[in-house]
């Protein structure tokens, strides 16, 4: 089983998965143990100050979406408070991916939201950035927005992003944001 | 075929910029069906070591293990790692990854730490042969195995016999291997020591 | 007397401070270089070259954290050499093996050592 998870990484070049609980000091060490391997690996230090930006704005994003939820005790075989974050290191660009459970009826607006990121080229998303920043409406679901917009502003590539139905009221979202390595 | 090894079988036809989100999902859902908590591949430094040793303080912190547990798992990493820190003679070798991988588990309150890494083909042998040995030792018997052999063995780099009677002792577990031979000069060898209830 | 032998601490390697004028010999904190022969061979020179002139008494303290197998060997070998100085009678050798009252192995570890060793070791347990 091991030599699968040895292969499997190689054939995506993923440098390291977390799967379990996040919280706010895993974050931290994780960002840190990825400081130093950017390090150790002699990247550009552009490349590497933007790679290191893009991972902490996915990391802390998906760690305030789990610490807005609400605990929802009836649905036990699915761990709502865990995620999966996921560091690759491909030729041309290195992707950080972030994985979490969403209720099913959250998708649409989600999509939406994703949607109109991608659909912006960098001026507009500043642009929305600011909008949303200055609309004063600082739901839960105005934080999120920032969130996405900012990942994708430190990324300066499209997100990518993937709904997987679990059961009938949970969908399991991933997150992927590249950072180009040239 | 477990999750994986069907992914490892339609990634490989499929785009680049598809395939790591399509493996999202099940790569999180056999980590969470296996008890995996995290997964390393790279080549490992007394750099890493000192941050995976974060992380896991914060993981066993938030799993409310106590002080002994978690000193004792800190020390078992120390040593899994260090038989895998790279082997300088052997960077620039043909076929030699030195990038080595560290998978932990949680299973209960146990704590399972797993290394991977490419040996040479003809140490299988003895290797085997010591974990063998070790894994039938009592407590006793493997302390003198090892003072015997801190005073008979040179210090080297990589897996040494020092080493994996090193990390029975202290998890005081039975440590599970696996051989997967990839060519006549290397073999990747996987090394999984357990840290229960048991080790403390 | 020979020169004080001061090395900082890392975060893979311990702090050494030896230190005759003021009889002070302590190493401690994590040893887990890559490279621990490197590593550990200016001390254990300067031990060798200590054990030329001693002090009438030398206590030395070890406190460490982590420490691999690899250094294992290393500070087996100082040990030695602190062994070989009181064996020959020229200093009175005294060592003080500090350990965690969580760290079962660091107390095994120094239990082993002192079995291996004919040099005065004591186990001291630190207790928060």
């Amino acid at each position: 089983m091991t030599y699968s998870y040895y292969k499997n990484m190689q054939l995506n070049n993923i440098i390291f998965v977390y799967q379990g609980e996040v919280t706010a000091d895993l974050v931290s060490s994780i960002l840190h143990m990825m400081e130093n391997k950017l390090d150790g690996d002699g990247e550009d230090k552009k490349i590497k100050k933007k790679v290191f930006n893009v991972m902490v704005e996915c990391l802390q994003n998906v760690y305030h979406h789990l610490d807005t939820l609400e605990v929802n005790v009836s649905d036990s075989e699915i761990n709502d408070r865990t995620a999966l974050l996921m560091i690759g290191k491909e030729e041309k660009d290195y992707y950080v991916i972030t994985g979490n459970h969403i209720l099913n009826n959250r998708i649409a607006a989600l999509k939406s939201r994703l949607e109109r990121v991608n659909n912006c080229d960098k001026n507009e998303l500043k642009t929305l950035y600011q909008a949303i920043l200055n609309d004063g409406e600082m739901s839960e679901k105005g934080t999120a927005g920032l969130g996405m917009i900012d990942i994708a502003r430190k990324s300066g590539q499209k997100l990518g992003y993937d709904f997987h139905p679990v059961s009938e009221k949970y969908s399991f979202f991933s997150l992927e944001a590249k950072v180009a390595r040239v | 075929m477990n999750a994986i090894e069907s992914i490892e079988a339609e990634t490989l036809d499929m785009q680049e910029e598809q395939r790591s989100l399509y493996f999202t999902y099940p790569t999180y859902k056999d980590m969470f069906d296996n008890n995996i908590i995290f997964a390393y591949r790279g080549v490992v430094t007394s750099d890493l070591v000192t941050n995976v040793l974060e992380i896991m303080e914060e993981r066993l912190e938030e799993d409310g293990q106590s002080k002994k547990l978690s000193k004792k798992v800190f020390n078992v990493m120390v040593e899994c790692l260090t038989n895998v820190y790279v082997d300088e003679e052997r960077l620039g070798d043909e076929g030699y990854d030195p990038q080595a991988l560290l998978l932990v588990k949680r299973v209960n309150n146990s704590y399972r730490v797993v290394t991977g890494s490419l040996i040479a083909t003809r140490n299988v042998d003895p290797i085997k042969r010591v974990i063998d040995k070790i894994n039938n030792m009592e407590k006793e018997e493997l302390k003198s195995f090892y003072q015997e052999t801190l005073i008979l063995e040179e210090p080297a780099n990589g897996v040494t016999k020092l080493g994996i009677i090193d990390l029975a002792r202290k998890s005081r577990n039975k440590l599970v291997y696996n051989f997967k031979y990839e060519s006549q000069r290397f073999t990747f060898f996987t090394l999984e020591s357990q840290i229960s209830k048991n080790s403390i | 007397m020979i020169e004080a032998l001061k090395i900082e601490p890392t975060h893979k390697t311990p702090k050494v401070y030896f230190d005759p004028a003021n009889n002070h010999f302590e190493l401690s904190g994590r040893s887990i270089p890559e490279d621990s022969v490197g590593f550990y061979k200016k001390i254990l020179d300067w031990v060798e070259d200590y054990g030329k002139t001693p002090n009438t008494k030398t206590e030395f303290k070890f406190e460490l954290e982590y420490f691999n197998t690899s250094s294992s060997k290393n500070i087996l070998e100082l040990l030695k050499k602190l062994e070989k100085i009181h064996l020959q009678g020229q200093s009175a050798v005294q060592i003080t093996w500090y350990y965690d009252e969580d760290d079962e192995d660091m107390e095994e570890t120094g239990e082993d050592y002192k079995a291996l060793l004919q040099v005065p070791l004591e186990l001291i347990m630190k207790v928060y």
